[in-house]
């Protein structure tokens, strides 16, 4: 059973794909091992898409490979949150911190839900207590 | 079926037993039914993400992005993040 739960940010994601970036990809392994309970809004979806779209436009990566970055992403084993549930707390949140909605619905899920949040987002990972952030 | 092997667990909370006990009447099975059954999904579960993890190895391997091109890609979600300010 996992012991601890994470909120994983879409950056993490994309930096796990990364070489040399072997934090975000050691984690993903925990989770992928059962050994982490983990958790994001499904505004991560989008997120990871726009990430994989920007690296296709400019050259990174061929159009089939952002496709399958993409199709990888959604069968992590990360469970997703609907946006439905998570969007009257993030916009208050997001008026009281004068942060984004989308930054709030990462914050909410994981202060709510008990959660230490990953992020390679240094502007995320300073808006709440229990971040940890995965720099280069 | 093939070989099969005993095996014993020790200090289950009662809390966690009594949960056992219910599970079990519910689904019509013994509770070492039950425990198996929990068990065999558990273990397909940690296969498939071990599969999945091999997968995302495999694709991280061949596309051999560089922490240039993610940090691209992730300065590009913040500023669709910043956006909605």
């Amino acid at each position: 059973m996992p012991d601890s739960r994470v909120v994983v940010d879409a950056s993490v994601a994309i930096r796990a794909v990364a070489q040399q970036q072997e934090d975000a990809l050691e984690w993903l392994s925990r989770i992928a091992a059962g050994g982490v309970r983990a958790m994001w809004p499904q505004l991560a979806f989008a997120e990871i898409a726009n990430g994989l779209a920007t690296l296709v436009r400019t050259g990174w990566l061929a159009a089939a490979e952002g496709s399958e970055g993409l199709r990888r992403a959604l069968a992590l084993p990360i469970e997703p949150y609907s946006l439905e549930l998570l969007a009257e707390p993030a916009l208050a949140v997001a008026l009281d911190r004068s942060v984004s909605a989308s930054d709030a619905c990462y914050i909410v899920l994981a202060e709510v839900g008990g959660a230490t949040l990953l992020t390679a987002d240094r502007k995320l990972a300073g808006a709440t207590d229990n971040a940890v952030l995965l720099s280069a | 079926m093939g070989s099969v092997a005993t095996l014993y667990v020790r200090n289950v909370p009662s809390e966690l037993y009594a949960e056992l006990k219910l599970w079990a009447g519910r689904s019509g099975r013994s509770v070492n039914a039950e425990v198996l059954a929990m068990l065999e999904r558990e273990v397909e579960q940690r296969r498939e993400r071990g599969d999945w993890l091999e997968g995302f190895l495999d694709f991280r391997r061949r596309v051999k992005l560089s922490s240039e091109a993610a940090d691209l890609a992730i300065a590009s979600i913040r500023a669709h993040r910043d956006a909605g300010l």
